[in-house]
């Protein structure tokens, strides 16, 4: 029921948007006696969120109340994972990413983007409590301890 | 001087006798004279007493004066005995005197000469022992110094290897801390190159094969064996 949504849902950022939505539709339902919901749904909404809202909650048999409890449970249920990366991806990166994880998951995630130059490439992963670094930083830092006593020699030879 | 005492004492018994039997003669003459006065009362009473006085007193005169020559002629006798004596004595005397004084000249000679000798040593002996006193001194005090020497030079060397070796280690610290700040700064500029090399397409390829290799290993909960990702181009 509620997958095309969530499908759509990338980013933290996206599902708080989505949790304020729904927390002010909430609040519009007992509104001018209902009244104020549908202009909620229609002015204070994003454009995606209102048409899906619109389509699902027009269905027969559908209580808007439970449906976007139902809703905002799914939504805090997803689970986080948590991505550092070097750059700022744009939309359709992201988009890619995590189409990726969310697969390999098996479906309710969101990601949580943060951005650290320091990485060079690559990314730093915590998912369920664990915390994973694939980030060319790494290997940075360990082939520069290797090599670490060969630059020094060589910085010698040319002074 | 015992000598001169004895002299003396002998001359004044000497004296004292020629008195007595001057004064026992003189009493015995008196005697006599009485005794004859008596006898000559005796014999005649008529006799004329004054003329008799007179007459005895004429020879008692006689008597006294004969006794005083003579106690003047023994007087004189002694004087001349004292006088032989005396210069005997004081001959004597100046004999012992001159003996004992050339003695004592002798004697205050040879020790004065005794005195100088021993003066005249003393230096030489005290010289002597003075040098030996200085050479034991010396001898003392050159090994002290060479021990305070060798002690001294025992703590510059010390002193200089401990500073030695601190500096040494100093030396290792701070170029250990050169080669550390030079790493970082390798690393930083390294970091930043590649950074600015890197575009977003490539980005995307790590981060892509990042989240493969996450996968591969089980990250995402099943270990997958897939090579491949899902692109996707739709929201």
């Amino acid at each position: 029921m509620y997958d095309q949504i969530l499908n759509k849902l990338r980013t933290l950022e996206d599902k708080e948007k989505l949790l304020l939505e729904i927390e002010i539709l909430l609040s519009g339902l007992y509104e001018e006696k209902g009244l104020g919901f549908n202009s909620l749904l229609q002015n204070r909404i994003r454009g995606w969120v209102s048409s899906y809202l619109t389509e699902e909650l027009s269905k027969p048999d559908v209580d808007k109340e439970a449906f976007l409890r139902g809703l905002e449970k799914e939504l805090k249920n997803l689970k986080d994972v948590y991505l550092t990366l070097a750059y700022e991806p744009t939309q359709d990166q992201i988009d890619t990413i995590a189409s990726f994880i969310r697969q390999s998951t098996g479906g309710k995630i969101i990601l949580n983007l943060s951005y650290d130059p320091q990485l060079i490439g690559g990314v730093e992963i915590i998912y369920e409590g664990v915390f994973r670094d694939f980030s060319f930083k790494r290997i940075f830092e360990k082939e520069f301890e290797e090599d670490r006593e060969e630059i020094l020699k060589k910085l010698a030879q040319h002074e | 001087m015992i000598t001169i005492d004895q002299s003396l004492i002998y001359i004044v018994f000497l004296v004292l006798a020629s008195l007595i039997l001057l004064l026992v003669g003189i009493i015995t003459s008196y005697l006599r004279l009485i005794s004859k006065l008596t006898s000559f009362k005796g014999e005649k009473s008529a006799v004329d007493t004054g003329n008799l006085l007179i007459q005895a007193q004429i020879r008692a005169q006689k008597i006294l004066e004969e006794a005083h020559v003579k106690a003047r002629e023994m007087l004189t006798r002694n004087d001349s005995f004292s006088k032989d004596l005396e210069t005997k004595i004081e001959e004597e005397l100046a004999k012992s005197m001159k003996m004992y004084v050339d003695k004592y000249d002798e004697t205050l000679e040879k020790t004065e000469k005794e005195s100088i000798k021993v003066l005249q040593n003393i230096p030489s002996d005290i010289k002597t022992l003075f040098l030996k006193e200085i050479e034991v001194v010396r001898q003392n005090l050159n090994q002290e110094v060479q021990k305070v020497e060798k002690d001294a030079r025992q703590i510059v060397v010390e002193a200089y290897q401990k500073v030695e070796a601190e500096v040494e280690k100093y030396k290792l610290e701070r170029i250990k801390q050169v080669d550390e700040s030079i790493i970082l700064i390798l690393k930083d500029v390294a970091r930043k190159v590649l950074s600015k090399e890197i575009n977003k397409e490539e980005h995307e390829k790590l981060v892509l094969k990042a989240l493969e290799e996450a996968k591969r290993q089980g990250v995402f909960g099943v270990k997958s064996t897939e090579d491949t990702y899902v692109r996707s181009d739709t929201k």
